[in-house]
């Protein structure tokens, strides 16, 4: 008898749902690792690319973009398929970004007084409007130049879009607290982006 | 905390709309190192390891053990005379 060797090129058509239930319910091993491995290849570099622009040292990124994918395969049951898989696994990147974040700096405390800053969410990008001559080449530079607690709270308002309600629950902290780490991380990027202007000119 | 009202709030919205289209045009420059895939699954194949180890020496080993206890109780109420001979031995004596 000749069996069929099967090959990752088998489970690439699934979508993420199907292949998520797939890997849940197959019981030969070999397959069930094709499958992993499929799913590996589809997120694997995004992960590490979160990781990356979050901490911006290259082996830390790669230790934390290790436990998120282990940590998505061993979570792998509790994904209902009621929303995207992107939206579940960023979950759980970020989660496990932010407790290294606070654990490295000690984040979880009110480090500053944020007594009197509750204004409206429309509101809180008014100031710094000199980051509007801001561009791509000249962001990525001075990002790097952030700690990653300022790195984190940008990414998650403005690569991932987030609401400041959806920020506080992710950090754990108040609305009002979200806002004023926002305003300070902007400030800084704003105070970044005038020096390297005036040491430019 | 000082908010400057002077601004209009669209300055406020045209700012987040650049700043939110220049954060999102940051794209993946590097792929995760190739070196990772094999931890990952390393990693996996030793937590597998370790499970079926556990397993096997709680579920399984007390579940074989228990089968094992329930043959012997049966073997022993299959052959109820064995006991009462020994009992009429002793009279006898």
């Amino acid at each position: 008898m000749v069996f069929l060797q099967s090959t990752t090129t088998e489970f690439e058509p699934l979508d993420d749902q199907n292949l998520v239930a797939a890997i849940l319910t197959e019981d030969n091993r070999e397959r069930q690792r094709l499958m992993q491995e499929v799913l590996y290849d589809r997120y694997a570099d995004k992960v590490f690319y979160k990781c990356l622009s979050i901490v911006k040292d290259h082996e830390t990124a790669k230790d934390l973009a290790h436990d998120i994918l282990v940590k998505m395969f061993l979570k792998l049951k509790d994904f209902k398929g009621t929303s995207p898989f992107y939206g579940w696994l960023f979950a759980i990147a970020y989660n496990h970004c932010i407790n290294f974040v606070n654990k490295q700096q000690r984040l979880r405390t009110e480090d500053f007084d944020t007594h009197g800053y509750d204004i409206a969410e429309d509101e809180i990008e008014k100031e710094n409007l000199e980051l509007k001559e801001l561009r791509l080449e000249k962001l990525e530079e001075l990002l790097g130049e952030l700690t990653e607690s300022e790195r984190l709270i940008l990414l998650l308002r403005y690569q991932d879009d987030l609401a400041v309600k959806d920020i506080a629950e992710a950090l754990d902290i108040g609305e009002s607290a979200v806002k004023m780490r926002l305003k300070r991380s902007r400030d800084r990027l704003a105070e970044l982006f005038k020096m390297n202007s005036a040491h430019e000119k | 905390m000082k908010n400057d009202d002077s601004i209009p709030n669209e300055q406020g919205k045209e700012l987040r709309n650049h700043l939110k289209d220049e954060f999102q045009k940051m794209q993946p420059k590097e792929a995760a190192p190739a070196v990772l895939k094999k931890q990952v699954f390393d990693t996996l194949d030793t937590i597998r390891l370790m499970a079926d180890m556990a397993d096997l020496f709680t579920v399984k080993f007390t579940k074989t053990e228990s089968q094992m206890m329930d043959l012997l109780g049966d073997e022993q109420s299959d052959n109820p005379t064995e006991q009462p001979d020994d009992e009429d031995a002793t009279d006898k004596k």
